[in-house]
């Protein structure tokens, strides 16, 4: 029986973690992993990478939260494992701040990273303009790091890596390939014409202020500080349907001055760098199958696009569902197409 | 006046500090001098972690409790501003981990958000059953010391390097108070049978991934003989080396192997951080700290000594609360002397 033949799409976080999980269970497959970008000049490279995350409006909550546990579980243990340095994961310990109490004090996934509690008033002095906070360990992912480790990974199962742009799904289909898999992102509002898709413009510098231990995040994450293993990375901007990947220096004194007021050594920082990364948002992340028909023939998709600004923090868990999903395309293909 | 401070680790630094705050517009002039034959990034506080952290438990020393706590509020209300990088403060979380249930530390009340390991915590942590997490502080010698330097200097304090040999010659040359800050060679001036040293010995690593400090706790080896990993802002410290009446200087190669393996036990991480250096100190151990006033003769000079020394694994932790309350001695000497009237103290 000939190997089916399964191409993932993108290879930002979300596909390189769905192509691991693919290549590393389904031996009978063959899995390219093909974008017309790859580390280190992918969206997923600008993420901080920290999980944290808001909720889909529409999505059951309980599959929300697999999604994240999937993921924080599969980051704890190569953050206490050697390899930990090698694929950019590290724990993060720190502080969400509020200027009023919210409506809802423990976010959904707050049972699944470490010691989740509300502050403590002694805790929130050093936040004078703000009035409740939660506290709690989580894990810092950088792509940077994470996507090279992962491609080795990949290639280790069997992997082939294909530098390419796909301009439609029917290109794939002539190529032979049995089972797509769309982790397009951004790319997706072109590539299946889905005018959900939309970029919500994100600018971060990076700074050089390796006394920051914690992060801190204020509100709904308009301003964070996020410090990782070589620079610490401040924010940011929430500016949706804008496509400028130019940094603006407005941006960049206004996210300095912010970040400057939740942690005041900060002004003593070196600025490293600026980078502008297009968060590819959608109103609810699109993970579901599909069969096309694809210049004459039975094309199984499986998409899973539209993670906004939680791509790393639901990389794993929705990789997970997205191999579940290509599995059942296996199992209900006729026989006879499998030749 | 002229008043000489021996030692120029962080508890000599640190009483100057207080002395002069205190006392600079009551004695005019108040001549402040400080005399050691090492000086920062050579003395013991700046080989150390920098990490403020009490032994678990004080054996009834509230008072120590009582200095400790002072340190860390003093160190924390530096915060806010942006000079705390100048002055080597900063924030930092992490695990103490225990094989078995123990009591909460004496410390406990004065860090921040200090609450006991979960389940799913521990778990990071095989070998380990119980535990505690909480956020404190760290005050990194390397930096805090020449920031005290530059603060006493711009007062007109002077330093001079010179080993003093004996109270006697300072007293001989017009000094009028002698501030004891020697640390563990206070015996040199003055026997005492209950100083001895604590030799530590650390490696210094590059992990800029770790960004908690892992103390554990074994209650057969004896406090800082089990593991510990303490990140800082320029590398991370590892050691775990406690040994009583040890006064070798020298790094020992069989110490470094049974460090470094525990140490990447305990966070298979560090297997891939790159060794720079290690680094040997000697605690200045003693039963308790010695923070006391002495009157003393010498011929027929008579002076008065404040003994600041004997902090052990905990000097930076508990610097500023000794160093105010030698200050306050040194506010009794003045009474008793009658050399300030009694109104103005």
């Amino acid at each position: 029986m000939k190997r089916v033949k399964v191409v993932v799409v993108g290879a930002g976080v979300v596909g390189s973690s769905t192509a691991v999980c693919i290549a590393e269970t389904l031996t009978n497959c063959s899995v390219t992993l093909m974008g017309d970008r790859f580390t280190p000049d992918t969206t997923s490279d600008i993420a901080a990478g920290i999980l944290i995350c808001a909720p889909f409006p529409d999505i059951p909550l309980e599959r929300q939260q697999k999604w994240f546990k999937d993921t924080i579980d599969h980051l704890l243990t190569i953050a206490q494992s050697e390899e930990a340095s090698d694929a950019g994961v590290l724990l993060s310990s720190g502080w969400q701040l509020h200027k009023s109490v919210p409506v809802d004090k423990k976010p959904f996934w707050s049972e699944f990273v470490l010691g989740f509690r509300t502050m403590t008033d002694q805790e929130l002095k050093r936040f004078p303009n703000h009035k409740f906070g939660q506290a709690f360990t989580t894990v810092k992912c950088e792509c940077s790091n994470y996507l090279p480790w992962l491609e080795k990974r990949f290639r280790k199962a069997g992997g082939q890596v294909v530098k390419q742009k796909v301009n439609n799904l029917q290109e794939l289909s002539t190529q032979g390939y049995d089972v797509i898999v769309n982790c397009s992102g951004l790319g997706a509002k072109t590539l299946v014409e889905d005018s959900q898709v939309y970029p919500v413009r994100g600018q971060v510098l990076k700074v050089h202020a390796p006394w920051l231990q914690h992060f801190i995040r204020d509100g709904e994450g308009q301003s964070y500080i996020y410090p990782g293993m070589h620079s610490v990375t401040i924010g940011g901007t929430r500016q949706a349907d804008d496509w400028r990947l130019e940094p603006d220096p407005g941006d960049s004194q206004n996210i300095l001055e912010r970040c400057s007021r939740l942690e005041p050594s900060l002004r003593r920082a070196r600025v490293l760098g600026v980078s502008v990364g297009l968060r590819p948002s959608r109103k609810n992340v699109r993970l579901e199958r599909e069969l096309l028909l694809l210049g004459g023939r039975q094309v199984d998709v499986v998409h899973n696009y539209g993670h906004g600004g939680w791509g790393v923090t639901l990389s794993w868990g929705t990789a997970l569902e997205a191999l579940s999903l290509v599995r059942q395309c296996l199992y209900q293909r006729p026989p006879s197409s499998r030749l | 006046m002229r008043v000489a401070v021996i030692g120029a680790g962080v508890s000599g630094l640190s009483t100057a500090q207080s002395i002069f705050e205190q006392y600079h517009s009551l004695i005019i002039p108040l001549t402040i001098e400080v005399y050691a034959d090492r000086f920062t990034p050579l003395t013991t506080s700046d080989g150390a972690a920098g990490f403020w952290q009490p032994y678990l438990y004080d054996k009834g020393n509230v008072q120590e409790t009582k200095w400790c706590k002072e340190t860390f509020d003093y160190l924390l209300s530096f915060l806010r501003s942006p000079d705390s990088i100048k002055m080597g403060i900063f924030l930092q979380s992490g695990y103490n981990l225990c094989s078995e249930s123990a009591p909460d530390p004496s410390f406990k009340d004065s860090v921040l958000g200090f609450r006991t390991l979960t389940e799913r915590e521990l778990e990071l942590f095989p070998g380990y059953s119980y535990g505690w997490f909480n956020t404190a502080l760290m005050v990194e010698g390397k930096t805090y010391l020449p920031w005290l330097m530059d603060w006493l200097r711009e007062r007109g304090v002077k330093f001079y390097q010179r080993k003093i040999e004996s109270f006697k010659e300072l007293v001989d040359s017009g000094v009028d108070i002698i501030i004891n800050c020697t640390g563990v060679r206070s015996g040199d001036l003055q026997f005492d049978p209950e100083l001895t040293p604590g030799r530590g010995q650390i490696l210094k690593v590059q992990a800029p991934w770790l960004k908690h400090w892992i103390i554990t706790h074994s209650f057969t080896a004896g406090t800082y003989n089990a593991p510990y990993i303490i990140p800082g802002s320029q590398s991370v410290v590892v050691g775990g080396c406690f040994q009583i009446g040890n006064w070798s200087e020298q790094n020992n190669s069989e110490d470094h192997q049974r460090i470094w393996e525990a140490a990447c036990k305990l966070e298979p991480s560090l297997k891939h951080a790159q060794i720079v250096e290690d680094w040997t100190g000697l605690r200045p151990v003693r039963s308790k700290v010695r923070l006391v006033r002495e009157s003393m003769q010498s011929g027929q000079s008579k002076f008065e000594v404040i003994h600041n020394y004997g902090h052990g694994g905990f000097g930076l932790t508990i610097h500023r609360g000794c160093a105010q309350e030698a200050a306050r001695l040194f506010g009794e000497i003045l009474e008793l002397k009658d050399w300030v009237p009694k109104s103005s103290l």
